[in-house]
C-alpha cells in the first residue's frame, strides 16, 4: 500500500474526485457526529456535549471549512496568484477526514459520562476513582486525537503547498498564520 | 537513444556544438555554436514540454497522461519555466 497517499492525496487526484469523497465524509461525519453528540466546536476542535440538534456538527464543518478556505485560500494567493480556490476547498475537505471517526467513542455517552466524572472530582484520576480501563479508553482516545491533529495538518500543508506551489521559510511560517487565524475566526462564528 | 552530454565531464562548463555532418554527402561544418537553450534542461524537462505540446498545451490532458492532479502538472510547469528563464538569462 501506498502510505504516501494518506499524507498527501493531493499530487494524484484532481479535484473532482477530492471534492466528490471530501462532502460523502462531510456528510457521513457530521451525521455520526449527530448520533453521538459530537461537536466539531473548531477548525482542531472536537468536544462531546450531552444533547446535540441535527444540524449542529454540519453547521460546525461547514463554518470550519468555510474558515479553512478563507485563511488558506488568501494564503495561497499571496504566494501564487494563479492558485485555484477549488483546490483549497478540496485540501480543505479531506485534511476534516481524520476528525470523523472519533464521534464513535462517545457510544452510549460515555466519554461525556466519563468526562462529568472527572469533573466531578479532578484527583480520581491520581487516587485511583476511575476504572482502569475507562482510564486506558481515554488515555487511548488522547492519543489518537492527537495523531488525528497532526495527520489534519500534514494533509492541510502537503495540500496547500501543491495547491499553490508555496516553497521555503516564508511559506511554512505563513501556513502556521493563516492555521491559527482560520482556528480563532472559526472558534468566534461557531461560540456566536 | 544515446544521451546528448550538455556539460563538459571534465570542468561541467556548458559545451558548444563545434562540428555538424551531413550523413548522405559527409560534408562537414566546424565553427561554434551555442546549443538551443531548451536543450540544456534535464531530459525529463524536454520530455515534458513535447508532451505538453503534443497534448496542444492542455494541462488537463497532461495531468490525465501524467496520472497527477492538475495544479501538481501546472507546479511542474512553473518549474521548467524558472528552469528555462534562468537559462536564459545565463546564455
Amino acid at each position: 500500500m501506498n502510505y504516501k497517499l494518506f499524507l498527501n492525496p493531493f499530487e494524484r487526484y484532481q479535484e473532482r474526485f477530492l471534492l466528490s469523497l471530501g462532502f460523502v465524509a462531510l456528510c457521513v461525519g457530521s451525521g455520526l457526529a449527530y448520533l453521538f453528540n459530537a461537536r466539531f466546536d473548531g477548525v482542531l476542535d472536537l468536544h462531546f456535549v450531552a444533547h446535540i440538534e441535527v444540524w449542529y456538527p454540519f453547521l460546525d464543518n461547514l463554518i470550519n471549512i468555510a474558515c479553512l478556505v478563507i485563511c488558506l485560500g488568501a494564503l495561497s494567493l499571496l504566494i501564487n496568484k494563479r492558485t485555484r480556490i477549488v483546490d483549497v476547498l478540496a485540501v480543505s475537505l479531506i485534511a476534516r477526514i481524520p476528525y470523523y471517526p472519533f464521534s464513535l467513542f462517545n457510544v452510549n455517552d460515555f466519554m461525556v459520562n466519563m468526562s462529568e466524572e472527572i469533573l466531578k472530582d479532578p484527583t480520581a484520576i491520581m487516587s485511583g476513582g476511575i476504572a482502569i480501563p475507562q482510564l486506558l479508553i481515554l488515555l487511548f482516545f488522547s492519543g489518537l486525537s492527537l495523531l488525528a491533529i497532526v495527520w489534519q495538518l500534514v494533509l492541510l500543508y502537503k495540500g496547500i503547498k501543491v495547491a499553490s506551489n508555496g516553497k521555503g521559510v516564508k511559506f511554512t511560517l505563513l501556513f502556521v498564520l493563516a492555521i491559527i487565524a482560520s482556528e480563532i475566526l472559526s472558534k468566534l462564528l461557531i461560540n456566536y | 537513444m544515446k544521451k546528448l552530454p550538455v556539460h563538459c565531464p571534465s570542468c561541467s562548463e556548458t559545451l558548444k556544438v563545434s562540428q555538424l555532418s551531413c550523413e548522405n554527402c559527409e560534408t562537414l561544418i566546424s565553427g561554434s555554436y551555442d546549443l538551443p537553450v531548451m536543450m540544456n534542461l534535464p531530459r525529463e524537462d524536454q520530455q515534458f514540454i513535447l508532451d505538453f505540446v503534443l497534448s496542444g498545451g492542455s494541462l488537463k490532458k497532461m495531468a490525465t497522461q501524467l496520472k497527477k492532479s492538475y495544479p501538481t502538472v501546472r507546479n511542474m510547469l512553473d518549474e521548467v519555466i524558472e528552469k528555462l528563464n534562468l537559462l536564459k538569462n545565463e546564455l
